[in-house]
């Protein structure tokens, strides 16, 4: 008795573009591996982290970072720069965690929350903030008189 | 509502890294692709429910990525090229004893694996002993043995 013809649904045309793009991907995940591996997407890395100056007092801050999770701004304070204003578009992007060390005074001014540290011989002050909403995101922090104006991108 | 927009996020995240990774990668369960998954899922779990730690976020994220099944189920039923698209077309790696070098290597299967496949389910112990070798869309191999005359 002869076989019956198989009964499949074949599409080898389909397949085929299906097999070319599933390499198109390959190569995109390599792209996001590599992304990954410079910082672009956040966590780390080469480009991940940028440095602004205001006057001799600098900034470390993300240029990257990741929605809801943790990440620090470093500040070097310029002998004589004593206060650190939060603008309300910091605060409005970042919760903040904690600040190291901590300062002596938390005023809240017309121009967002001022806080006041007792050494005048400048120093370093590390403070943990975390992203509450993904997108750019364009925020502002004060160093002494010295206005810093910032972007950062928030990967959902 | 974050967590159901997390949980749609998610699934059609995994469902395109899964599909583009190929049949294959899913198909053939080895000791470490099963440590893959594990942490596929550990890793995804953060993602699904962020700081939610509810039993109504949890809820609400199963209850989204079952209705997103379910949804895909009837779209696939409805839309044959959605169905395509989504679960693949099965395809011929071996046809009268013969294999397809060509399909071999675009699906990323060895002829060993067929010739396991042929073993295993059929007692086959060679190609030509294989009418049909079929890469199912669930990754699996399919065997139809040769009829002898």
């Amino acid at each position: 008795m002869a076989r019956k013809p198989l009964e499949l649904d074949e599409h080898p045309a389909f397949q085929e573009r299906f097999w070319t793009l599933e390499r198109w991907f390959w190569a995109g995940f390599a792209l996001v591996v590599l992304a990954g591996l410079l910082g672009l997407l956040g966590g780390g890395g080469l480009f991940s982290r940028s440095t602004a100056r205001a006057g001799t007092s600098a900034l470390d801050y993300p240029t990257v970072a990741r929605w809801q999770s943790d990440v620090t701004l470093e500040l070097d304070l310029a002998p004589g720069v004593t206060t650190i204003t939060l603008l309300p578009s910091l605060t409005d992007v970042f919760d903040i965690e904690h600040i190291l060390p901590q300062p002596d005074e938390e005023n809240l001014g017309p121009d967002g929350i001022v806080l006041v540290f007792g050494t005048a011989s400048g120093g370093h002050v590390t403070m943990a903030v975390r992203a509450n909403r993904p997108g750019p995101a364009r925020w502002g922090i004060r160093l002494g008189p010295d206005e810093l104006s910032i972007s950062t991108l928030v990967m959902p | 509502m974050e967590v159901v927009l997390r949980a749609i996020v998610v699934y059609l995240l995994l469902l395109l890294i899964f599909r583009m990774s190929g049949r294959r990668t899913m198909a053939q369960m080895t000791s470490f692709d099963l440590v893959m998954v594990l942490i596929v899922a550990e890793t995804t779990q953060q993602a699904l429910v962020g700081s939610d730690y509810s039993i109504t976020g949890a809820m609400l994220a199963i209850t989204t990525l079952f209705s997103l099944d379910i949804g895909l189920s009837y779209l696939k039923r409805h839309l044959p090229n959605a169905s395509r698209v989504l679960d693949g077309v099965p395809t011929i790696l071996v046809r009268e004893g013969k294999a397809n070098e060509h399909a071999l290597r675009r699906s990323r299967v060895e002829l060993e694996e067929i010739l396991e496949a042929a073993r295993s389910t059929q007692g086959l112990s060679a190609l030509d002993e294989i009418e049909f070798a079929i890469l199912e869309v669930d990754g699996k191999i399919s065997i139809i043995p040769r009829r002898r005359n």
